[in-house]
């Protein structure tokens, strides 16, 4: 034990050992450690328990630059009191040229004695209105500056306020901390106290020292228990990662990647997906709109979305209103990435099927923010374009996903959205808090979706879940403002892999 | 979507609320909750016939088959039963539909229950009733044939609901509170719609508001008038079918009214089964099922339909079948959502990311190499961020936080980290790839680089290593950019092209952003690196 600990010392406690016998006041000189270098190897012997350091903090008042000259020369008050004499009143401007007093000193003087009580003013001129017995006597503020240095703890009270108000005139005294030290010796300090240690020893390994290896030489032990300082990597931020996980499991399962603006038109993100105009989700207060427009695309396919609208399609009865192209025109902020999905399918060829797509992108909401809600978040999105595609195959597909994203319990309700028919919501089951998590809708597009986008009605399984719940979820995080905080002590601590692995 | 109340007292007489019954109104598709008082139902937009308790219940105990769908016979109508709908107010408010109902106790509670579905109709599918109005009346004080019409707001004058004297129609938008806040769905009319009866009263002013003398209904009323006006007459045939199908559901008789518009003469309410051809082995092929036409009758019952010999008769309370889809589903519900088995099929495809995923995902590999952290910001900046910088930005129109522009570049959120992280140890070195917009709204995909402390050495060698790395040419040209000092700022040339621009933030800057570490910075639109094949 006591050879471990030894081997740890360092070279300047090695030395301060061997004088550990002397007061605290002789180890500068027989150390020939500097004040700082030995309180740091002091302070370090002390976590070894050889010694307890003992730090009495004092408050040392001294004379300053004026109060050197004032002691000298007197305190200005008594300057201008000396010319004082009684039932003498002396004008006040005449006063500061006989008493020699800067325009600084004559002012504060005048203060000084007024609250003191010794002079009064009046008309203009000054009136003594002490007795010449107050007069000879030293005020406190003479007798401090007399006692000096003196230690501020142990002023007597009636010198306090004396301190105090020449601490706030200029430069007559100084207030210094000052440290005294003392340590005690644990009975293991003294076991080793003054004898002497092999001090030559080894710390860091150098390029010169490796040149010059020459063998035999003993290297300092270090403490692995003590604590270091922490490290910072460079690190993607915890939802990117997240991110890319998603992506990783939908390229495995055989989905191609779609990307697309944040601006687009109503078109794409509520006309094609059918829509009606007059829907409240097509309103300012939930859609950000923007002071544009973008071109509708070509003639056909804004025909075939039209009549799905007006007088429905393929068997539809429609909405049966009358369209507006304008308003189609008018862009806005993606409010779910399935405008990427109505794109990627009107590009579609139906000898290129069956496909499957997937997209991550942000989303946008005209939401006010709190723990739970947010203008912006992420959606994943997908579709499967299939002659041959069932709803059992969305499940299917949502369970893969799912299951690879951790969720061990997956649950499928009855839901409603403008665009898909059949509709589903997706649960899944949360462990720890003992509640099925709604995750999202999903579906098959409705036939005037998908014939108006390919002119045919082919089941697309579509599906478009918000993303940042689960994120939440797996990086234990309560606020959903806190993904977009980049509060650096969390994006640097929060542990790798927190989405299951 | 509307989320409606049920207490368990109303709900008693006809569910009971067990745990089991429970499970199987979410499995119809209904977000059901207990709670203290009773039931909390969100009903979703497709479904207005579960506003009420009647409504709810009809399609509970259909599903769980305790009932089967009942018809809702139109007795035929009065001659006095008429309205005559006048050009006049074609262009402000087109249609109208009507329905009289007797045999009806209108208890407390019943009153209740229709002053509710009233308002919930008005909210959702009536679009704030610009799409449809209700009014209701007590058919005795009403002097049959009405009159819709519309007149000059001048000439018009009556006593609102919830007023004692006489409004003109223009003292009604403006000081009457139902007026103000309907007001605007009359803005551009020369004329406004009225309701008016055989000696000339008026009944009402739709979509605004009844007449305190014929226009409100109480528990001494004994008939009962309902229209349903606006300017898309589905939606209106719609809602009064919800709406006479409701008082059905509460003990009345439904009583048909003539609708006359110039030559044509109907009915209203239409109150018969909708066909629709229903094949099977559509409905098994796009579900993945192998349901049974045996099976079929009691699936059709359970959610109001009726099957018959490959066609599904729709009950007019279901008012959002559009096409055999949608009857598809609600077949998969009446089958059970929970014994559909997910299934994924044979075919193979390959996947792939975007290649701009993968050109920034090179990126990044190498910035965090170079020990950055990654952060990801808010694509907004608040009005305060756009004037403080002097910024060029698109707005969002009505946005509700104080982010109300979209970001022009990356820098500025990023000085809002920085602010966020001030006291937090340093070195700190972030990187941010993300989409930014200009005033036109074209979008570019930037990349930024910060360190703090840095200097703009340090950019330079970012500069260099990622030319290296990326095979892609970055060279800098000393040249002013605004928040930089001067002498140590640059812009960055991609191929004779500007695309960014690099610097040592001015000390001003970082005062004044409540900064206090050095910090150099380098942000560039990366949209034609990311172009390129991965």
């Amino acid at each position: 034990m006591k050879n471990a600990l030894i081997a740890t010392l360092s070279t300047h406690e090695r030395t301060l050992i061997s004088h550990l016998n002397k007061p605290y006041t002789e180890l500068t000189e027989a150390t020939g450690l500097e004040e700082a270098t030995l309180v740091k190897t002091l302070l370090s012997l002390e976590t070894k328990g050889l010694l307890i350091l003992k730090t009495t903090k004092k408050t040392l008042i001294d004379t300053g630059v004026n109060g050197i000259r004032y002691a000298r020369t007197g305190l200005p008050e008594r300057k201008l009191l000396s010319i004082l004499k009684p039932h003498h009143p002396l004008p006040l401007l005449e006063a500061q040229k006989v008493a020699g007093l800067s325009e600084n000193e004559y002012n504060v003087s005048l203060g000084i004695l007024k609250s003191k009580g010794m002079i009064s003013l009046d008309q203009g001129a000054i009136v003594l209105t002490a007795s010449p017995a107050e007069c000879m006597k030293k005020t406190l503020e003479e007798q401090l500056i007399e006692k000096l240095p003196l230690v501020k703890e142990t002023l007597t009270p009636e010198l306090v306020p004396a301190c105090i108000a020449l601490h706030k005139r200029k430069d007559i005294i100084e207030l210094k901390e000052h440290t005294e030290r003392s340590y005690t010796l644990t009975p293991l300090g003294k076991e080793l106290a003054g004898t002497t240690i092999e001090s030559n020893v080894l710390e860091e390994v150098t390029p010169e020292l490796i040149r010059n290896w020459q063998g035999a030489k003993q290297f300092r032990a270090y403490d692995l228990s003590l604590p270091v300082a922490p490290l910072t990597g460079g690190k993607r931020h915890f939802v990117n990662e997240a991110i890319e996980k998603a992506v990783r499991i939908w390229t495995d399962m055989g989905f191609t990647e779609m990307t697309g603006t944040m601006i687009d038109n109503e078109f794409w993100v509520f006309d094609a997906l059918y829509t009606p105009q007059d829907h409240p989700g097509r309103e300012m207060q939930d859609t950000f709109f923007l002071p544009l427009t973008r071109p509708l695309p070509e003639t056909k396919l804004i025909k075939r979305v039209q009549q799905a609208h007006e007088q429905g399609i393929v068997g539809s009865t429609g909405w049966q209103y009358t369209w507006s192209p304008k308003k189609a025109q008018q862009a806005v902020l993606r409010t779910h990435t399935t405008s990427l999905s109505a794109r990627t399918v009107a590009t579609l060829k139906t000898d290129n099927l069956p496909a499957k797509y997937f997209a991550i992108g942000k989303v946008f909401r005209n939401e006010t923010v709190d723990w739970s809600h947010g203008f912006e978040f992420y959606q994943t999105e997908g579709i499967v374009i299939d002659e041959k595609a069932t709803f059992c195959h969305l499940l299917g597909y949502l369970t893969e996903f799912y299951t690879k994203m951790g969720f061990e319990k997956i649950k499928f309700v009855p839901s409603f959205f403008p665009y898909t028919e059949p509709s589903v919501e997706i649960q899944v089951w949360h462990p720890s808090k003992k509640i099925w998590l709604e995750l999202g809708g999903a579906g098959i597009f409705r036939p005037e979706v998908s014939a108006a986008l390919i002119g045919k009605p082919i089941p697309i399984l579509a599906w478009g879940q918000g993303f940042d719940r689960i994120i939440m979820d797996a990086y234990k995080i309560t606020d959903l403002r806190d993904m977009y905080r980049n509060n650096l002590k969390q994006i640097r601590t929060i542990p790798r892999g927190g989405l299951h692995g | 979507m509307a989320k409606v109340q049920f207490t368990t007292q109303a709900l008693a007489k006809n569910l009971s609320l067990t745990p089991k019954a429970i499970e199987e109104i979410q499995n119809m598709g209904i977000p059901a909750e207990l709670t203290p008082e009773g039931l909390e139902v969100e009903a979703l937009a497709n479904r207005p016939d579960l506003y009420s308790l009647q409504g709810f219940v009809r399609a509970v105990q259909l599903y769980l088959g305790k009932r089967k769908p009942v018809d809702y016979p139109v007795l035929k109508p009065e001659k006095i039963h008429r309205i005559i709908i006048k050009p006049e107010v074609a262009e402000v408010r087109p249609f109208t539909v009507g329905a009289i109902i007797r045999d009806l106790t209108i208890t407390s509670d019943i009153l209740e229950t229709l002053i509710d579905i009233q308002e919930k109709l008005h909210k959702t599918i009536g679009r704030k009733r610009k799409k449809c109005a209700i009014g209701m009346y007590p058919a005795e004080k009403i002097a049959f044939p009405l009159t819709f019409t519309a007149k000059k707001p001048k000439d018009i004058t009556f006593t609102p609901l919830g007023a004692t004297k006489t409004f003109t129609a223009e003292e009604i938008l403006t000081t009457h509170p139902t007026g103000k806040e309907y007001a605007h769905l009359l803005e551009k009319a020369q004329k406004y719609p009225l309701f008016i009866d055989a000696t000339g009263a008026i009944l009402s002013m739709p979509p605004i508001i009844n007449s305190a003398d014929t226009g409100q209904i109480t528990i001494a009323t004994k008939q009962l008038f309902i229209e349903c006006s606006g300017n898309h007459l589905p939606t209106l045939h719609n809602v009064l079918a919800l709406l006479t199908t409701l008082c059905a559901e509460l003990g009345g008789t439904i009583h048909g009214i003539t609708i006359e518009r110039e030559k044509e003469t109907s009915i209203t309410p239409q109150l018969t089964y909708t066909k629709k051809p229903f094949s099977l082995e559509h409905a098994n092929a796009l579900l993945g099922t192998n349901i049974t036409e045996k099976e079929l009758p009691k699936l059709c019952e359970k959610m109001g339909h009726r099957y018959e010999k490959g066609q599904i008769a729709t009950p007019p309370w279901r008012i959002d079948i559009m096409h055999e889809v949608d009857l598809i589903e609600d077949i998969a519900i009446a089958y059970g959502y929970e014994k559909l088995i997910p299934t994924l099929p044979s075919f193979a495809t390959t996947g792939n990311e975007s290649d701009k995923r993968k050109q920034e995902r090179k990126i990044t590999d190498l910035l965090i190499g170079l020990e950055l952290q990654e952060i990801t910001t808010y694509h907004a900046i608040t009005e305060e961020e756009k004037n403080k910088y002097h910024l060029k930005a698109l707005v969002m129109e009505g946005a509700k936080t104080e982010y109300k522009y979209l970001r022009p570049n990356l820098l500025i959120p990023a000085l809002r980290v920085y602010h966020e992280n001030k006291d937090v140890s340093y070195p700190q070195n972030f990187f941010e790839i993300g989409t930014v917009f200009d005033e036109q709204g074209t979008e570019c995909t930037h990349l930024l680089i910060t360190a703090s402390p840095g200097t703009i050495t340090h950019m330079q060698q970012v500069v260099a290593y990622l030319t290296e790395q990326l095979q892609f040419p970055l060279v800098l040209k000393s040249h002013p950019t605004p928040l930089s000092i001067p002498g140590r700022s640059a812009l960055i040339i991609h191929n004779k092209k500007e695309i960014g621009y690099a610097g040592e933030i001015h000390p001003s800057t970082l005062k004044n952003a409540g900064l206090k570490m050095p910090l150099s910075i380098l942000e560039l639109d990366i949209t034609e690196f990311l172009n390129q094949k991965a």
